[in-house]
């Protein structure tokens, strides 16, 4: 399994979103030049940037699914699921490129519509919400990162956890144990 | 049988660079230290073939925060002594209100 029901539900809102730019941008900007037209059509663009601002939650929606997922071991091609994210955020951003450039030609015959501020912050939210989900998500090791692995172990490069996690927390090792123990039994009072 | 789970170096510093509380810091150690060796073939799920990496993720709820949780996805490979099991990255996510 790929893509959740969220993560469909996602992809469903920018895949229509993202067709009904493109139907628009068929429309052609001659329309414009008819002044109730181009009206209503400034009247809909401001709609459009109201959803489009949404874009990040709807992408937001799409990483919790997917990492609540992994974390409840229902996702079998963990590639396959980053794939089908990457192509959400990808048309995510095409989006707004395209709603900010319908902007900018409206700005051009003269009708200023507000939004692209909103549009491009949307947009370097989005980016920052992608960099830390692919950042997360566990990806294949290489074939020399799985060599180089197997020759650390035998060079015993490997720290045990109890000295490892007291340096994390910087106490030595007792210190940490007593820790855990304290901690495991506030867990069971 | 009992593995001996080791990570690698730079591994321990990234998650001394998560900034993690004690009490999330311990529920870590746990998964890996007490968790993780008893069943590794439970918990353990298999990577791409053919290099034999594994994943073990895993969540919790934060112990001083309901509204935050915690979320780890670390990966490791076998040693070829079919007793250690060597951590090789790790990564962490963490979410509010979810």
């Amino acid at each position: 399994m790929g893509i959740n029901t969220i993560g469909r539900i996602s992809q469903r809102q920018l895949r229509t979103l993202e067709e009904a730019l493109e139907a628009a941008h068929g429309d052609g900007e001659d329309s414009w030049k008819d002044e109730k037209r181009r009206s209503a059509a400034a009247r809909d663009l401001r709609r459009i940037v109201r959803l489009c601002l949404r874009i990040p939650e709807t992408l937001n929606d799409l990483v919790d699914s997917s990492i609540d997922h992994l974390m409840a071991h229902l996702i079998d091609d963990r590639e396959e699921t980053a794939r089908e994210v990457r192509e959400e955020f990808n048309r995510g951003q095409r989006i707004l490129t395209r709603v900010i450039e319908l902007i900018e030609k409206f700005a051009a015959h003269g009708d200023s519509i507000q939004g692209t501020d909103e549009l491009r912050d949307a947009s370097e939210r989005a980016k920052r919400r992608e960099a830390e989900f692919f950042d997360f998500w566990p990806r294949p090791l290489t074939a020399e990162e799985f060599v180089e692995a197997q020759e650390a172990i035998q060079r015993g490069e490997g720290i045990e956890l109890d000295e490892a996690f007291a340096q994390i927390a910087g106490v030595d090792r007792e210190t940490w144990l007593r820790r855990v123990e304290e901690r495991k039994r506030a867990r069971k009072a | 049988m009992s593995y001996r789970v080791t990570v690698q170096p730079h591994v321990g510093r990234k998650i001394a660079g998560w900034g993690l509380s004690d009490g999330v810091l311990v529920e870590v150690w746990i998964n890996l230290r007490e968790v993780l060796p008893t069943a590794p073939t439970m918990f353990l799920r298999r990577a791409s073939e053919p290099f034999d990496g594994m994943n073990f993720e895993f969540w919790m709820v934060d112990p001083e925060n309901r509204f935050r949780v915690h979320s780890f996805a670390f990966q490791a490979v076998y040693g070829q002594d079919e007793e250690t099991i060597l951590i090789v990255r790790g990564a962490y996510m963490r979410r509010e209100g979810v």
